[in-house]
């Protein structure tokens, strides 16, 4: 197998939890090709090798087709019991290399000096069927670097389960079409060429059949012990030359070729579109039920909820007021008092104000999720029945688990029916919803805090200080001198007369009473605007913009939700580039 | 202590009938067992069918013995068949796997005794010759010769052949068989197909004989005798039968003459060793019993214990069923009825509370009045008895809680692999054993129908305290007339208790107003029995459902129960074959 299929069906058996196909196996008599870039040696050996049972006559027919002895024919016993190599004496040192990797100590190498023979090796093999269990090793071994294999059966054996079996193996990664079916022994036939005829067609038969051919392979009649009947000439016809170049390329092709058909057959059977179907449509359902189920409920009643809670705003402004109004000189003395007063009004009168300003936000999210559990923030007919955050988790998946019991396999770690990982999930998005509404909080406060420049200092003086020397004191003395400007005398009279009636009681508490208003109205005022910008930050009218868009609330929400249908999305993911590469596979380059 | 003078007689009635036992345990297990395990019975009870053939056959000497010829693909097992007989009997051609059931030959078809093999047998016919055997079918040739007037010769299927139903075939002759005919050829001799049956031949005291066809020189006789005696077998000489055209003559003491006096004159096999035969056979099969039924099984009960265990100790989660919601309204209507509540400071409380409300509120209301021209006046709307808000859907909760204890325990079974395996085998029947989540709401329906029943019932009622306190009054006298201005009723009963209490006990103390408080709020709260109704019935619905949750997780236990046979038929099983190691040990 090329390194990329095999890479390809062992992350697919990873996935699938399927078993590897029996010819992917380490000792499977699968050929090892050369991956297709190669460069093919031109001088290079190839192999061709006689597979068969017991005593069919390998030996005497590699004796037939070499027209010498040289391998030991025997009649009864173990029979040939090492490799025994044919080949050009030019090629006696590589091959014996070859060999001794494979098979050390198990092969006898004999040379010719044929010049039409140069590459090809013939090779006589152990039996594949007997109880000697070193031949069928043996033999296996050399099934995985033989190209062109030579099946030999005779008459009586050639309907024998285990060369058919072995022959399947090998036909995994082996084109039939490099394979040469010989039925030997048809010389102890009755003579008739009918009876030859039908054997050999039943012998075709069986073999189309195992190999799923449409037409039944060729298959050599021959006889070991009568070289010169039958269709023996013509098979050392076609033997006694070597390929050449162009035909071994072909052949290697085709049993590459081959190699990809079993494993596209084995992919086939994996079913790897219906799995990816089925977890895509797991996924849109999973999407449309935990949308429907969990996000819903959290965005149109818990967020909203959570986000106008009154006593969230009233904390914000608090703070963000307590910054704001440190650089206002005496508003900052009359600030505690104001609080102090709402304060007081509020807790009388707010029938809801449950939860107090607390700096974390967790409590104010627990107080809300509770809300959603009884569902008092709002008596919307199209949202499921209330219940606990928790309790919708469960139930949401378990009705996924139920229709696709797939989900066992995908959340193992993470079972969201069981109500400990409910709980640990909506845990996880308390946490992260209330750490993003301590950073909305610490953002709005850095933003409000910060001053603007003198020139507002220099406002803010004017404003305060400014009107408290200004109304009591210099505005009646300006008003007094220039209403008699120019009048000395007068003048020198009157300021003192002013001097008095300022600070004459009535008058006093006139101006106490009137700061008082005043200043109020200045800390009103600032409470508004403080709540408007508020309000602006945290609730823009217009989309916000990206730098924004972390601190929203739906966007965590939207994170969490996908955290949560993580497992099913990643295995689909995996599946899909499984899929890409296996239709890359099918689609020829 | 008795002594016996001699060993204790052998009884093959005891060990038939223990057979027998364990034979009808087995198919008694066997409808409820999967695939892997039924398959393994199945091989059981067909070899436990071919022992019981053989014990009993002891008790009736009459029968021929029942020679089968054993042999690979080409072989020649038919045409050896034909040599023996003289006659073209058994169908044979140069096709491989031609032979594809058993065909015995017998002088007289009722040598052959009923459900040999345990197959149907079907005598074949002059015009049906030469017979060619059958899948799953015994033919049965009569013809009188020397040979068959001694014994009955079955030809066999292959044993190799690409076909694996024949090899099925054979096996099943060679179990049946008294006694074997091994052919091989010089091809075939050293195949390992029949290494098994060399071994278990001598082990079950068969007498065979070994034939080998197609010889074309004396050498590879030598050698297939040497592998005999390698394979338990000292000493044998096997007959042969030359190649058609091969110029060998096999020896006179080995030739096909000498074949058939042999098979004419097979020993009877000696008492002692046909028991002990019989004695192997049952200890093998006792032990195939062990490693291949009774250990797996015992292995899929101990994972199925553990998983019911697991599933019993799963605990049901809360309803999270609430039908206050329903009762609230019924209960304030009670409770504005009630004399207690009126007379009592609840209601003074509740006005008193609303109003600083209402005036800080003024502003906003104002405001939202002029700008958004709507009125919100912040207080708890009135009940209204003809437009009750939507109850939650307590029949989808409850049906979402019980599909979640369907999911954990099909989770549960999930992460068990060998449970997960079960799942994939019988999921049919595993469907039928999940109940629908409609018999929770089932629950609800019921539940909520006698809820609201009751509630239909009680809404005009007139509150347990008030009506006392009118039936109280009723007796006083002129009470009947105070009883009947029930609208004016709790004043008047302030001012007569005020009263009552001042010309009785001077005057009225704080102390005094706060007991009066507390009795009057106590008792409507008491006298209320809405509450306790609500309470009830969300008890009822726990309780249903928690036994609800039971019954399926019993299910799913039965189901697994099903899965794997409880450990007491195990425990029957392993006694009976315990029982059978006994007899065997004492017997021989």
């Amino acid at each position: 197998m090329p390194g990329p299929i095999d890479q390809l069906l062992r992350d697919i058996c990873l996935e699938t939890g399927a078993a590897l196909p029996a010819w992917l196996e380490d000792d499977a008599p699968l050929l090892q090709e050369p991956s297709p870039s190669a460069v093919p040696d031109p001088e290079a050996f190839y192999l061709v090798g006689l597979i068969g049972g017991k005593d069919v006559g390998k030996s005497a027919l590699v004796n037939a087709l070499a027209g010498q002895s040289i391998s030991q024919s025997a009649a009864c016993g173990p029979g040939t019991e090492d490799v025994v190599a044919y080949c050009h004496c030019v090629q006696a040192q590589s091959l014996g290399q070859f060999l001794d990797c494979q098979v050390p100590g198990h092969y006898r190498i004999v040379t010719h000096e044929v010049p039409g023979l140069l590459r090809q090796v013939l090779l006589d093999l152990p039996d594949i069927d007997s109880l000697y269990v070193q031949h069928i090793s043996i033999t296996r071994r050399m099934l995985r670097h033989m190209l062109f294999p030579i099946w030999v059966q005779s008459i009586e054996k050639y309907a024998d389960g285990r060369a058919q079996e072995l022959l399947g193996q090998v036909a995994a990664g082996n084109a039939p079409a490099n394979f040469i079916f010989c039925l030997n022994k048809v010389d102890q036939l009755p003579s008739a060429a009918a009876v030859i005829a039908e054997l050999r067609d039943d012998y075709a038969r069986r073999l189309a059949h195992l190999l799923m051919l449409a037409a039944p392979p060729p298959v050599w009649a021959v006889s070991a012990l009568r070289p010169g009947d039958f269709d023996l000439p013509c098979l050392r016809q076609v033997l006694g030359q070597q390929k050449t170049p162009q035909a071994l390329h072909e052949s290697h092709r085709f049993a590459r070729l081959q190699q990809q058909l079993s494993a596209l057959a084995w992919l086939d059977g994996q079913d790897l579109s219906g799995r990816l179907q089925r977890l895509v449509r797991l996924e849109a359902e999973a999407e449309e039920l935990i949308g429907e189920r969990i996000g819903m409920p959290l965005i149109n009643v818990f967020l909203p909820g959570l986000a106008h809670d009154p006593a969230h705003r009233r904390a914000i402004l608090d703070e963000a007021m307590a910054l704001r109004v440190q650089r206002w000189p005496i508003i900052n003395m009359l600030h505690p008092v104001y609080r102090a007063i709402g304060a007081l009004v509020r807790r009388n009168i707010e029938p809801r104000a449950r939860v107090a300003s607390s700096p974390g936000g967790d409590a104010l999210i627990e107080a809300h999720l509770a809300d959603l559990a009884c569902h008092r923030a709002a008596a919307d007919e199209s949202l499921p029945a209330p219940r606990t955050l928790e309790t919708l988790l469960q139930t949401t998946f378990a009705q996924l688990q139920r229709t696709h019991p797939s989900m066992s396999q995908l959340y193992n770690q993470r079972k969201l029916w069981e109500p400990m990982a409910a709980a640990a999930a909506v845990g996880d998005m308390r946490q992260s919803l209330a750490r993003m509404l301590d950073r909305q909080r610490r953002e709005v406060c850095a933003r409000l805090g910060a001053g603007r420049g003198r020139l507002a200092a220099a406002f803010r003086l004017v404003f305060t200080l400014g009107a408290l020397i200004w109304f009591p004191f210099l505005q009646p003395i300006c008003h007094e001198l220039l209403a008699r400007a120019g009048d000395a005398h007068h003048v020198s009279r009157a300021l003192p007369l002013l001097l008095v009636e300022i600070f004459n009681m009535n008058n006093l508490l006139d101006v106490l009473g009137f700061f008082f208003i005043y200043y109020t109205l200045i800390w009103l005022f600032l409470r508004w605007h403080t709540q408007r910008r508020i309000d602006r930050s945290l609730w823009p009218s217009s989309p916000p913009a990206d730098a924004q868009a972390d601190l929203s609330l739906p966007a965590q929400v939207a994170d969490w939700l996908s955290v949560l249908m993580a497992p099913i999305r990643v295995a689909r993911q995996r599946l899909e580039s499984l899929v890409r590469r296996v239709d890359a596979l099918r689609s020829p380059p | 202590m008795v002594h016996l003078p001699y060993p204790m007689p052998w009884r093959p009635q005891n060990l038939d009938a223990q057979v027998t036992a364990l034979d009808r345990e087995l198919g008694a297990l066997r409808p409820a067992l999967r695939s892997e395990a039924g398959a393994a019975i199945d091989r059981w009870r067909a070899d436990a069918a071919a022992l019981l053939f053989h014990l009993r056959r002891g008790t009736d000497p009459r029968l021929p013995p029942l020679v089968a010829v054993l042999g690979g693909t080409g072989t020649g097992k038919s045409t050896l068949v034909n040599r023996l007989l003289g006659h073209d009997l058994s169908a044979t051609s140069i096709r491989r796997t031609f032979t594809s059931g058993a065909v015995a030959f017998v002088a007289d078809a009722s040598h052959i005794p009923e459900h040999w093999l345990g197959v149907e047998a079907a005598v074949a016919g002059p015009e049906n010759l030469p017979a060619r055997g059958q899948p799953d079918q015994l033919a049965i040739v009569p013809v009188r010769t020397l040979l068959t007037e001694r014994l009955a010769l079955v030809d066999t299927p292959d044993l190799d052949g690409d076909t694996p139903a024949h090899h099925h075939q054979a096996d099943r002759a060679f179990r049946w068989a008294s006694a074997i005919v091994f052919l091989v050829t010089p091809e075939k001799y050293q195949m390992t197909e029949l290494l098994p049956y060399y071994r278990l031949a001598q082990r079950y005291r068969l007498p065979a004989l070994f034939v080998m066809n197609k010889v074309e020189h004396g050498a590879v006789l030598d050698d297939y005798s040497r592998l005999l005696e390698q394979r338990q077998w000292p000493d044998q000489r096997p007959f042969a039968l030359a190649r058609d055209d091969a110029a060998y003559e096999p020896p006179p003491q080995a030739n096909l003459q000498a074949l058939r006096q042999a098979l004419i004159f097979l020993p009877p096999a000696d008492e002692a060793g046909r028991r002990q035969g019989l004695a192997r056979r049952t200890a093998d099969l006792l032990g195939r019993l062990t490693d291949q039924i009774v250990d797996p099984l015992r292995s899929s009960r101990a994972e199925v214990e553990l998983l019911a265990a697991a599933l019993k100790a799963m605990e049901t989660p809360e309803t999270q069923v609430d039908v206050n919601p329903l009762t609230r309204q019924l209960e304030l209507s009670l409770r504005q009825r009630s004399v207690l509540y009126l007379m009592g400071p609840g209601r003074m409380i509740e006005r008193v509370r609303q109003g600083p409300g209402l005036l800080m509120r003024l502003p906003r209301t104002l405001w939202d009045a002029i700008v958004k021209g709507q009125v919100t006046l912040g207080l708890p709307k009135a009940p209204s008895p003809d437009q009750p808000p939507a109850p939650p859907d307590f029949r989808a909760m409850l049906m979402d809680q019980f599909a979640i204890v369907q999911s954990r325990l099909d989770d549960a079974l999930r992460s068990s692999p060998v449970a997960s395996r079960w799942l994939a085998d019988n999921a049919a029947s595993y469907t039928a054993a999940r109940m629908d989540p409609q018999a929770a709401g089932t629950i609800v329906d019921q539940e909520l129908a006698a809820l609201n029943d009751w509630l239909r019932k009680h809404w005009n009622a007139t509150p347990r305290d008030t009506a006392l306190l009118m039936k109280f009054l009723r007796l006083l006298p002129g009470g009947h007339k105070l009883a009947q201005w029930t609208e004016a009723a709790p004043y008047l009963l302030t001012v007569i208790v005020v009263a009552a209490h001042h010309a009785t006990f001077g005057t009225i103390t704080p102390l005094t107003v706060g007991g009066f408080a507390l009795a009057t709020w106590l008792t409507e709260k008491l006298s209320n029995e809405v509450s306790a109704q609500a309470r009830a019935t969300n008890r009822r619905i726990s309780d249903r459902f928690t036994a609800l949750a039971h019954v399926q997780i019993q299910r799913i236990i039965d189901w697994l129960d099903l899965v794997a046979p409880p450990s007491a038929a195990l425990d029957r099983l392993a006694d009976l074959g315990g029982q059978l190691a006994r007899i065997l040990e004492s017997d021989l």
